[in-house]
């Protein structure tokens, strides 16, 4: 009998349960698909390199689904709680019909099991097919084939899926018994009648909230836009998450103020109703409002921030690097061998085999520091790159001409000439290049040795010195005449080559490799700290953006599904509320096509506030975390932020236009 | 004196095949302008039917019903919503005002959905609220009013819209002695004074006391008529309560 009710309610209120069957249905399908990585990554073709990536990978989405989880868990808590409350009236009368506590209980919990398992069910579903589509995106970013089309289910998602979910319905069924047993039957009966306070602020008082709130933001982004937000960070959260809170908190008046300016068009049709409904409403959930919008923030600058970053780093891996490998070669096998390749050839690699041409020049530190001599034409984002990078050795790197001629003739490009008393500079990005291009135009000499070099315009060359990330190279390298540079620190001696043309690079890369793994065994005394290769970095950088892209992919889903979701909830509750207000504007005569168009005019307007207001504050955002990344990788990225919010679009409106629909379907009920 | 509401052989049959209940069973009558008209009958005598019917919330089953010679039940769905808007005021029970809208915007709603520009709704407005002396709770919310002040901004609000005919449906139902005399004090004076219009249905022998005419229901016929005529309001009322005796049903009580 218990089961033949429950299912019966399920059914006669499949309306009510769409918000919270969709959500537990996307809330499944997600955490499947984002869990169910191992078993795409495991029908790629993945050298060594990108296989140790893709672990990485893996380990960061199993530590943030412990996070999704959490947050989901919360978000199905929610939604239930809103089911609930709109059949207190029906359970209310099972209890006066004589049916037990524990029984109504009983149907309450059915019916949970019932959604939840169906919903599992068809989340997983839906997951197992989202995961065929994602596995191709995911091949895509790893650079790698398939090996071939087969079918994939990770069994250990599956089952990951299963056992967080069931734990949730577990919850929520607990917590449904809990609150069924502790109600009064007469507030169940009677919890339709009772009203929330519809009394606002008075208008003033809201005004002057609003405008606060306004200031405090626009400080915060002033400090963003003066390239602030890396040292002011904690200023700007200081400015900002309370100036969003005071912005919706005075939101109401304010909004009442703009809309009844306009007599003539506030007392048109419903506008006067829209503006009422849509004040009392901001009004009491304003604080949840400004919550929305702080998470909608998070969402756009994660989904935006993560693919630009991934962009980014796509961008530092495929730097026009005109080499195939580089070592860091011991100074003093150095010095033994009478130079960096003769140390390799001493240690037994074939450089002739290997390599078509090498390079080897000596990198030193000189006297020159940057803050001091450079400070006053570099911006602050590029001091504070120097600062963290040279961790406080400011100094410039220095080589000398006829030496690092060798490297600039490997790689094809003019040589420096330069006289005594002259220095050349090389950098890696266009940036600097600019800023120093100004120095040397304002006829600035740099001070060293004791002397003053001046610089020509001509002499600053822009080149990527070194496979391994840019940042750990000097951002500025100064090209000494011959000799000037005896006086200095030596910290480098680089070798660098390009792999012969007769084979294809991946074979002689393979074959480096084994050769050099062969060697150690042999000798672990090598004469370089540190080697690597084009194609090695290329792989790691890959890892790096799929795991950036994907993690800020899933944190970013779940934040906006989150978002969305209490949204709805919120209007479905007010649809609620209203149904009474819309049955006496029918009765006074207005048309139905009228207050159609009024129930979308607020749930539209009650759903672009908070995300306009977040999209200017990711405007914002997304300026800042660009130029600490524009710093390092000099890249212009806001293509990939525009998709993040077209997903943000097409997830947002699923919920937009599902709360339309279901309110439509609340207001029409008797 | 002018017809301005008919009735004419209205039935209203509910249900399907086999059962059938007879709401109204074909009831004629007419009500002239200016009149102050009162419908009663037990519960189930078929007056809710009946109002809804003529305010076209209903459709009749047969028979027609002419308000300022439009036949009503020919009317299409879109001209309805209109001619109710237009025509007709409205004064419920329950006074139906929007919580979340003031007074003012209460009485002005009906006429925004009613496409008036501001400065003829704002005189309108203004109007309605003298005429049942509520001028000064203009900008308070129906939380801070009493029910009497509540339903004085409802009858407001069905005057503003300059109705052919005010329906008023238990309008004294939900408030207090006091409060229910001040309101049928207001629907008189706008009788006698501007002329309007007014059907109030009630099972308040006290309330149907204040009317000129009343029709008394009873298994969805008019089961009698009583006039006013010259008679005091006390007068009145006991030959009220004579009908409802013999009419029987709960009417008996609530006098």
């Amino acid at each position: 009998m218990l089961c033949k009710l429950a299912f019966r309610n399920v059914r006669k209120s499949i309306g009510d349960y769409t918000v919270y069957f969709i959500t537990l249905m996307f809330a499944v399908m997600f955490f499947y698909a984002f869990n169910s990585l191992d078993a795409q990554q495991a029908v790629m073709d993945l050298n060594e390199n990108k296989e140790t990536a893709a672990q990485m990978m893996l380990q960061s989405i199993e530590v943030f689904s412990v996070f999704v989880a959490v947050a989901l868990a919360i978000l199905i808590l929610y939604a239930n709680n809103f089911l609930i409350k709109r059949r207190n009236k029906e359970l209310g009368i099972y209890l006066i019909l004589g049916m037990g506590k524990g029984r109504v209980a009983g149907i309450l919990m059915l019916e949970t099991l019932l959604v939840g398992i169906i919903a599992l069910a068809a989340g997983l579903l839906l997951g197992v097919l989202f995961s065929q589509g994602m596995s191709l995106v995911t091949a895509k970013m790893f650079e790698a084939e398939l090996k071939e089309y087969v079918f994939i289910f990770s069994p250990r998602a599956a089952v990951q899926s299963v056992i967080y979910f069931g734990v949730m319905f577990l919850c929520v069924m607990v917590f449904n018994a809990v609150r069924v047993s502790k109600q009064k039957v007469i507030k169940l009966l009677h919890s339709e009648t009772e009203n929330e306070k519809v009394l606002s602020k008075k208008t003033g008082v809201s005004v002057a909230l609003t405008a606060a709130g306004i200031v405090l933001i626009i400080i915060a982004y002033y400090l963003i836009i003066k390239g602030m937000l890396i040292m002011y960070l904690p200023f700007v959260m200081l400015f900002g998450i309370p100036g969003t809170f005071l912005l919706f908190a005075g939101l109401s008046g304010f909004v009442y103020k703009i809309a009844a300016h306009n007599k003539t068009r506030y007392f048109k049709g419903l506008n006067l109703f829209v503006t009422r409904q849509l004040t009392s409403k901001i009004n009491s959930t304003h604080t949840s409002m400004a919550l929305i919008c702080l998470m909608l923030f998070v969402t756009i600058v994660t989904l935006g921030a993560s693919s630009g970053v991934s962009a980014a780093v796509n961008q530092e891996t495929n730097r026009d690097i005109r080499f195939d490998a580089e070592y860091f070669v011991y100074t003093a096998d150095a010095e033994n061998a009478g130079g960096g390749v003769a140390a390799l050839e001493a240690y037994g690699i074939p450089v002739n085999e290997f390599y078509q041409r090498t390079a080897e020049y000596t990198q030193y530190d000189s006297d020159v520091d940057i803050m001091e001599q450079f400070a006053d034409h570099l911006d602050i984002a590029q001091l504070k790159e120097i600062e963290g990078n040279m961790k406080g050795r400011a100094y410039t790197g220095a080589v000398s001409v006829s030496e690092f001629n060798t490297f600039l003739d490997m790689v094809g490009d003019e040589p420096i000439e330069i006289g005594a008393n002259e220095v050349g500079v090389v950098t890696y990005n266009e940036a600097m290049a600019k800023a120093l291009e100004n120095f040397a135009q304002d006829g600035n000499k740099i001070v060293s040795n004791g002397r003053e070099y001046s610089l020509e315009a001509s002499d600053i060359r822009i080149e990527n010195t070194r496979i391994m990330g840019s940042s750990s190279v000097s951002p500025i390298i100064l090209v000494y005449p011959d000799g000037d540079v005896s006086g200095f620190e030596i910290r480098d001696v680089m070798v660098d080559g390009v792999y012969v043309d007769n084979v294809p690079k991946e074979e002689t890369e393979d074959a480096v490799w084994a050769k050099q793994n062969e060697l150690r065994k042999a000798a672990p005394e090598r004469p370089f700290s540190y080697f690597t290769t084009a194609l090695t970095s290329q792989d790691s950088g890959i890892g790096l953006r799929v795991t950036i892209s994907f993690v800020g992919i899933y944190l970013g889903i779940t934040f906006l599904v989150t978002a969305a979701v209490i949204l709805a909830l919120q209007q479905l509750s007010a649809a609620n509320d209203n149904r009474k207000r819309y049955a006496t504007l029918r009765k006074l005569g207005t048309e139905e096509k009228l207050i159609n168009r009024s129930l979308l005019k607020q749930i539209a307007i009650y759903f672009l506030i908070p995300l306009a207001v977040a999209a200017i504050h990711a405007i914002f955002g997304i300026q800042g975390l660009m130029s600490m990344i524009n710093m390092v990788w000099y890249e212009n990225v806001y293509q990939d932020v525009f998709l993040g919010l077209a997903l943000i679009a097409v997830i947002y409106g699923i919920y937009f236009i599902m709360t339309y629909i279901s309110s439509k379907k609340i207001i029409k009920e008797k | 004196m002018e017809k301005l509401l008919n009735v004419s052989e209205v039935e209203k049959i509910y249900g399907g095949r086999g059962r059938i209940t007879k709401a109204l069973g074909g009831i004629s009558f007419n009500i002239a302008q200016g009149e102050l008209v009162g419908i009663m009958g037990p519960s189930g005598s078929g007056k809710t039917t009946l109002l809804n019917c003529i305010s076209a919330i209903d459709t009749v089953t047969t028979g027609h019903i002419y308000i300022d010679g439009v036949d009503i039940t020919n009317l299409k769905r879109n001209q309805t919503a209109q001619f109710r808007r237009e025509r007709i005021g409205f004064v419920f029970q329950e006074f139906e005002l929007i919580d979340t809208l003031t007074a003012y915007e209460n009485i002005a709603v009906a006429l925004a959905i009613g496409g008036r520009n501001y400065p003829e709704l704002r005189t309108l407005v203004m109007q309605a609220a003298d005429m049942v002396g509520i001028g000064d709770i203009l900008q308070k919310y129906p939380q801070e009013l009493s029910g009497g002040q509540k339903q004085r901004v409802a009858a407001a609000r069905a005057l503003a819209v300059q109705p052919s005919i005010v329906l008023a449906d238990e309008p004294t139902g939900a408030l207090d002695s006091h409060a229910a005399k001040m309101i049928l004090e207001s629907f008189s004076r706008i009788n006698r004074r501007l002329g309007v219009t007014i059907l109030m249905v009630t099972h308040d022998a006290y309330a149907a006391s204040w009317c000129s005419r009343i029709l008394f229901l009873r298994d969805g016929m008019i089961f009698s008529e009583l006039n006013k005529g010259k008679n005091d309001r006390k007068t009145f009322f006991e030959h009220i309560m004579e009908v409802v005796s013999v009419l029987g049903g709960d009417s008996v009580c609530a006098g």
